[in-house]
């Protein structure tokens, strides 16, 4: 799976905020607010990944319980197949 | 009105500095050009129509500018196919716009991209002073932000001074964040050539009671966005987003419900400075 647009992500006060841009920007309207790891896994979701490949690259990352960063890269990847935006 | 009323335009001159972007090789000569000053940048403005001149006469500048823009037929017709897909988006029909206004916008836009890395950012939205400081209401196009500044005016009388009605400039960075009236100013034509600081951003809905309460960044920033100026550009967004986020700690931020009682007014404004 990957992002069907290309992100302009940046750091917005205390959350970090996703826009597509480019084209695409003018098909979806939509802006994303995340936390700094669902900002790292949008990072990684720019190149085709699976989400086992996904929850890996994240445990390189944080010092986190697996467990819990199945749940949060399940969470992402939900919430980004609701807003129509992961090619997969 | 305007008729042949040529005095405040400078006198022509071939610019060296233009290039014709669509032919490099060939000269470039713009019919009409002057020099006018906006959120304190001078900008020089070549046109092919003399109507983005006059209607910018109140801000004309003796200062060398910093900033030159001009546009092409071609630009135009790329206006015109962008203010029709932008219609189609806020759910209007599409539109036949004269050549001479498409080039204001062509212009305004290319103002608003030169300015973003001096840290001005055009934002939509309707902007009134009280007392020295300023209001901006935000919302999507038909939302009636104009229709609630009118109730301000009609609400604090000669201590109300209008800013925009539509398309301000705010300058981001300092102490304060600053908002200019530009002669982009909505189909009321209001404005005045003034600074004001900024006080609070209110994203504007209908409701049939009047409320307003305080946002946060993250609930405020889809809304900001969208109505600030950005381009297909991945760094102009970029920037618009760091810009906005300086801006988000500089102002209060509000969503305020409001029908189109004279009360609508008094309420934003006592939610605003209690």
């Amino acid at each position: 799976m990957k992002l069907k647009y290309n992100f302009a992500i940046q750091e917005v006060t205390d959350f970090w905020a996703a826009v597509p841009v480019g084209k695409d920007a003018r098909r979806y309207r939509g802006v994303m607010s995340l936390n700094e790891s669902a900002k790292d896994m949008m990072e990684f979701l720019r190149e085709d990944i699976t989400e086992e490949q996904l929850v890996q690259k994240m445990l390189e990352t944080y010092d986190v319980p697996e467990e819990q960063l199945r749940h949060d890269v399940a969470e992402l990847i939900q919430k980004l197949r609701e807003a129509e935006v992961l090619d997969e | 009105m305007f008729k042949r009323q040529l005095c405040h335009l400078e006198p022509f001159r071939t610019p060296r500095t233009l290039q014709n972007p669509s032919n490099p090789s060939e000269p470039f000569f713009p019919m009409f050009s002057g020099t006018y000053l906006f959120a304190n940048i001078p900008v020089r403005i070549f046109s092919i129509y003399e109507e983005v001149q006059l209607m910018c006469a109140d801000y004309r500048t003796e200062q060398e500018p910093e900033v030159e823009v001009s546009t092409t037929d071609e630009e135009l017709e790329e206006e015109d196919k962008l203010s029709d897909e932008q219609r189609v988006l806020e759910g209007l029909p599409p539109c036949k716009f004269s050549k001479p206004y498409l080039e204001t916008l062509t212009v305004y836009r290319k103002i608003a991209t030169a300015f973003l890395e001096r840290s001005v950012l055009l934002m939509h939205g309707s902007v009134v002073a009280v007392d020295g400081e300023a209001y901006m209401f935000t919302a999507l196009s038909g939302t009636g932000k104009s229709t609630h500044v009118r109730l301000w005016r009609k609400f604090f009388g000669e201590r109300a001074v209008m800013v925009n009605d539509d398309k301000p400039l705010v300058r981001i960075g300092g102490e304060r964040a600053i908002v200019y009236g530009t002669p982009w100013d909505g189909k009321h034509h209001l404005s005045n050539n003034i600074a004001v600081p900024l006080k609070a951003i209110v994203v504007l809905r209908r409701g049939l009671e009047n409320e307003i309460h305080p946002l946060t960044v993250q609930e405020a920033f889809p809304t900001l966005l969208q109505q600030s100026f950005r381009t297909e550009d991945p760094m102009v967004t970029i920037r618009t987003m760091q810009l906005l986020s300086k801006l988000s700690k500089q102002v209060g931020l509000y969503e305020l419900h409001c029908n189109m009682d004279l009360e609508a007014a008094e309420v934003a404004y006592q939610g605003m400075n209690e």
